[in-house]
């Protein structure tokens, strides 16, 4: 079977969440090459190399994205990737972003909601049905 | 309560806006049991998305008569989760029974007000939605689907 998409991103500080999400993403043959970042500063850092480089066929199609983490904050995470896209335009018809967040909070909701490279939000733990709904639109 | 000056002066500038890019939503739907937001998202919706043909509904089972009449379906519909007669996810049931074909550049967005995960969950479910958004809806949400 085929899998639906080539590259995803899994930016998690939990090493447990990452490798349960990481099988859902094998197993329902969503994503063929899935790298997972502890720290979004990591993940940024590719990024931007690969979009100066116009790596575009390199770039991660989905991202999935903690809020809550140590080190950069999902929120922050998203701030700095909008500067990058704000640069280079074809990051954003190519790369989008899932919100993977167990927060129950409005306000996370709300904030990153109203950004134009937010896809979903979508409430942990991450069922293979949510994955199904999520290439809809693609 | 806005006055009718604040009205006047809005008007005034929609007239000033430039026109931009092709528009990508030409007509919306609004279903919402509450006509004061079906109002305000009106005006969000011409504002930020520059679409004209707006059609408002209370009710989600005469929005879904409308849609059995209409040839040409909207590009975009909000969609309130919490209405008394047919819900939003009732109203998605019976959308889903709509020809492919009509309804496949339909983009459906949900509005909830009531910040229940339960509802953001079975929305994540649903493949004819396209995004969740939390009331009240604002710019930037809206910008954010161009």
């Amino acid at each position: 079977m085929n899998y639906r998409f080539k590259k995803s991103y899994l930016i998690d500080e939990d090493e447990i969440d990452n490798f349960i999400n990481e099988r859902i993403l094998s197993t329902s043959h969503f994503s063929e090459i899935i790298e997972i970042y502890n720290d979004g500063n990591d993940a940024l850092r590719i990024i931007e190399d690969l979009c100066k480089n116009n790596n575009i066929d390199e770039l991660p199609e989905f991202i999935f994205l903690d809020l809550n983490m140590p080190v950069i904050s999902g929120t922050e995470f998203l701030e700095e990737f909008e500067k990058i896209g704000e640069k280079y335009e074809f990051l954003r018809p190519s790369t989008r972003i899932v919100i993977l967040s167990s927060s129950i909070n409005p306000n996370d909701f709300g904030k990153v909601s109203s950004s134009k490279y937010v896809l979903k939000y979508i409430n942990k733990p991450l069922i293979p049905a949510y994955l199904d709904a999520l290439v809809h639109y693609l | 309560m806005i006055s009718s000056e604040n009205l006047i002066y809005s008007q005034k500038d929609e007239k000033n806006m430039k026109p931009t890019e092709p528009l990508k939503y030409q007509s919306v739907m609004l279903i919402d049991d509450n006509e004061i937001d079906n109002f305000v998202n009106k005006r969000l919706v011409q504002k930020c998305l520059g679409t004209r043909a707006i059609h408002s509904f209370t009710d989600a089972r005469e929005a879904l008569l409308h849609l059995k009449k209409t040839q040409s379906f909207p590009d975009l519909i909000l969609l309130d989760i919490m209405m008394p007669a047919m819900d939003g996810f009732e109203f998605l049931e019976q959308f889903s029974l709509f020809d492919y074909e009509k309804r496949e550049k339909t983009r459906i967005i949900m509005l909830s007000s009531t910040e229940s995960f339960k509802d953001l969950n079975k929305a994540n479910c649903n493949k004819l939605v396209y995004k969740f958004l939390s009331k009240p809806l604002s710019q930037s949400m809206l910008t954010a689907i161009l």
